[in-house]
């Protein structure tokens, strides 16, 4: 039986944990509001999963994660998506050099620590399903070798919700692999007058490097030392059943609304991302707050809706938002 | 054996049908000397078409002779006589008088041809093997006399309805009552459930959520759990039971919430903050037990019970005041 020292584990992450004040401190110099947003970058990095965002253009989404290269002092690398990009134009591809009369390979911009792809669905399948694949494998084949992506590797990727026209939105199989699906809203009143008077300055604030990407790297293998019990982890499981056979949860009027529920791969990114939570919150074992803290952004994009659903205009939230007042907590 | 010579029998009948059938009218009355045809009758001489008659034939013969008649279907058959048997020989012994045997053959016969017949020979075996024929009577077969001048058509009837018995609806009476019991009672067990009663309509008494919450902590302090090392079930059934507790007294759903939405929810009920803290304490160390292997100290552990009860009865009370008060307010 694994045997798990609880005090000495708290002061672990007590000690790594440290770096999250001074990203979030980092981040707020030049990030106003989104702390939802900033919360979910770090989620992301510490668990080793990627970002899906959906919110309006000028929501501060690629400064976020620049910010956020910025202060690890990592590699940061921005793919504007649009209907003539080609899967070489993201992973690479083999350029014959006249110099030395050999082809050579020249890496794509996908060879970073953070990556933004601006608008996944304005290109066509072929492109996103290389951007996918070389997030889901960490790894990219040009020619006849094959490269590891730097680490750590952050792939977020946007969506405008609004613009539906001439874009190509992803397949529910290729959604599934991003751990979080983070929808970004308008700041407050208060924050945009505090953005305006930012940008009104002579100098716009500059976010410091104060980590080295192995800091992140050593910090994921804390975060999956994270405990866990065995409460939690039938509660996440509660959780995810529900949305597959919601009337075993007394959730019978559910039943019609959902055509496909989460994945195990949600499961998975339920538990990491919790774990990830619950370090950011500098504990050394996950609690059910930090379940569902995490349970919107990990399940909203793995639920399938109904025609009558829609029809009704009834949303995914709306039905995490059941199940999570209905499954028992431990 | 005597089955066999039935059967032997038997097949001598049918055998005497085929020679009767081959030889037509031909054959003259036989009988032996022992058998006297006493009486040989039919109910009516004349019918009309489709009504039914009775032969019936008294047989005399010695005790220890028998007779095996063939059956009269086959011989009526086997003549392609016009005559419908309805119910073949009944054998009947009427007395047995000296050694004599007095037998009566009755048969059941109709006729849907008209005309006057005589009636196919009644044909016997003795178990000596020889056949008996015995005499019929004549049968007169009349058509119903039409007066074609004054005959009016009449409609064809329609089918004759034989008024239901009481015996025949029986059964579908005691189906409707079992059914219409069996609503009445699926009502009665609604509307006592829905009122809170028995079966037979007795007032369920279900104790108020204190009395529950202290009885089920008590349970739990009397099971020593942590006594025996078994801290995480000790404090999942002490914050169970104050979250039950919590669902029932202020209609919070306390069983899907974690302990911060539960406290936050209680910040607006009349809960003195002594109390307030004390829950909140309990809350903690139970979650760090429950998800953090927490090893409480035993003054925790002696401390959690008591803890529970003091915020059951502080709530219980202070509902007592309130309704104290509003019934002071309202008078």
């Amino acid at each position: 039986m694994e045997t798990v020292n609880i005090k000495e584990l708290n002061e672990r992450i007590q000690k790594e944990s440290a770096f999250v004040d001074i990203i979030s401190m980092e981040m707020n110099k030049v990030i106003v509001g989104q702390k939802h947003l900033v919360e979910n970058l770090l989620i992301g990095l510490l668990a080793d999963g990627h970002i899906l965002l959906e919110g309006m253009p000028g929501l501060a989404k690629t400064l976020a994660i620049n910010t956020l290269a910025n202060i690890v002092d990592a590699k940061f690398n921005r793919i504007q998506f649009t209907p003539d990009l080609l899967p070489a134009d993201v992973i690479g591809t083999m350029i014959y050099s006249q110099k030395s009369e050999q082809f050579q390979v020249k890496q794509g911009p996908i060879f970073a620590n953070f990556v933004l792809a601006d608008e996944i669905n304005r290109s066509p399948a072929k492109v996103q399903s290389a951007l996918l694949e070389a997030m889901q494998e960490r790894q990219v084949t040009i020619g006849d070798n094959t490269y590891r992506l730097p680490k750590p590797f952050l792939v977020m990727a946007t969506q405008n919700p609004v613009e539906q026209e001439g874009t190509y939105p992803l397949p529910e199989a290729q959604v599934d692999r991003f751990m979080l699906k983070v929808v970004v809203s308008y700041p407050k009143k208060e924050e945009e007058k505090l953005i305006i008077k930012m940008h009104n300055a002579r100098e716009f604030p500059k976010a410091s490097p104060v980590l080295k990407p192995e800091d992140i790297v050593r910090a994921r293998e804390v975060v999956k030392d994270v405990y866990m019990d065995e409460k939690i982890e039938k509660y996440i499981v509660d959780i995810v059943y529900a949305t597959r056979t919601p009337e075993e949860y007394g959730l019978g009027k559910l039943k019609d609304l959902i055509s496909y529920g989460a994945s195990p791969r949600a499961s998975i990114s339920l538990a990491m991302a919790s774990k990830a939570y619950a370090f950011i919150k500098r504990r050394g074992y996950v609690i059910p707050e930090d379940v569902r803290a995490v349970c919107y952004e990990v399940l909203r994009h793995r639920i399938g809706l109904t025609y009558e659903a829609e029809a009704e205009n009834i949303t995914t939230e709306n039905i995490i938002t059941d199940i999570i007042n209905t499954v028992e907590v431990p | 054996m005597r089955r066999l010579q039935y059967i032997l029998m038997l097949a001598f009948a049918v055998l005497a049908v085929e020679r009767l059938s081959a030889q037509e009218q031909m054959i003259p009355i036989e009988k032996p000397a022992w058998l006297e045809i006493k009486e040989s009758s039919l109910s009516r001489d004349s019918i009309l078409v489709g009504e039914q008659v009775v032969w019936s034939t008294v047989l005399s013969m010695p005790q220890e002779q028998e007779l095996l008649f063939a059956p009269y279907a086959e011989v009526v058959e086997a003549e392609k006589a016009p005559i419908d048997v309805i119910h073949d020989f009944k054998l009947d012994t009427i007395a047995i008088k000296n050694g004599i045997r007095e037998i009566e053959a009755r048969l059941l016969l109709t006729s849907f041809d008209s005309g006057y017949y005589k009636l196919p020979l009644m044909v016997a075996l003795t178990p000596q093997g020889d056949t008996v024929y015995l005499d019929s009577p004549f049968l007169d077969v009349t058509n119903i006399q039409i007066d074609t001048a004054k005959f009016v058509m009449h409609d064809i009837k329609g089918q004759m309805r034989y008024p239901i018995t009481f015996r025949e609806m029986l059964p579908w009476i005691a189906l409707a009552l079992a059914l219409l019991l069996l609503g009445y009672l699926l009502y009665r067990y609604i509307k006592y459930r829905r009122e809170n009663r028995d079966f037979f309509g007795k007032p369920v008494v279900k104790d108020p959520p204190h009395i529950i919450a202290l009885r089920e902590l008590d349970k739990l302090h009397g099971e020593k759990l942590w006594q025996n090392g078994k801290e995480k079930l000790f404090y999942t059934g002490v914050t169970d039971t104050l979250r039950e507790y919590i669902e029932a007294r202020y209609g919070v759903s306390a069983m899907e919430k974690t302990s911060a939405e539960i406290m936050e929810s209680l910040t607006d009920k009349k809960i003195e903050e002594r109390n307030y803290r004390e829950l909140d304490e309990l809350f903690k160390t139970a979650d760090l037990v429950k998800f953090a292997k927490y090893s409480p100290q035993v003054h925790e552990n002696e401390e959690a019970v008591p803890a529970a009860v003091r915020f059951v009865n502080a709530t219980f009370m202070q509902e007592l005041e309130d309704e104290k008060q509003k019934g002071e307010e309202q008078q």
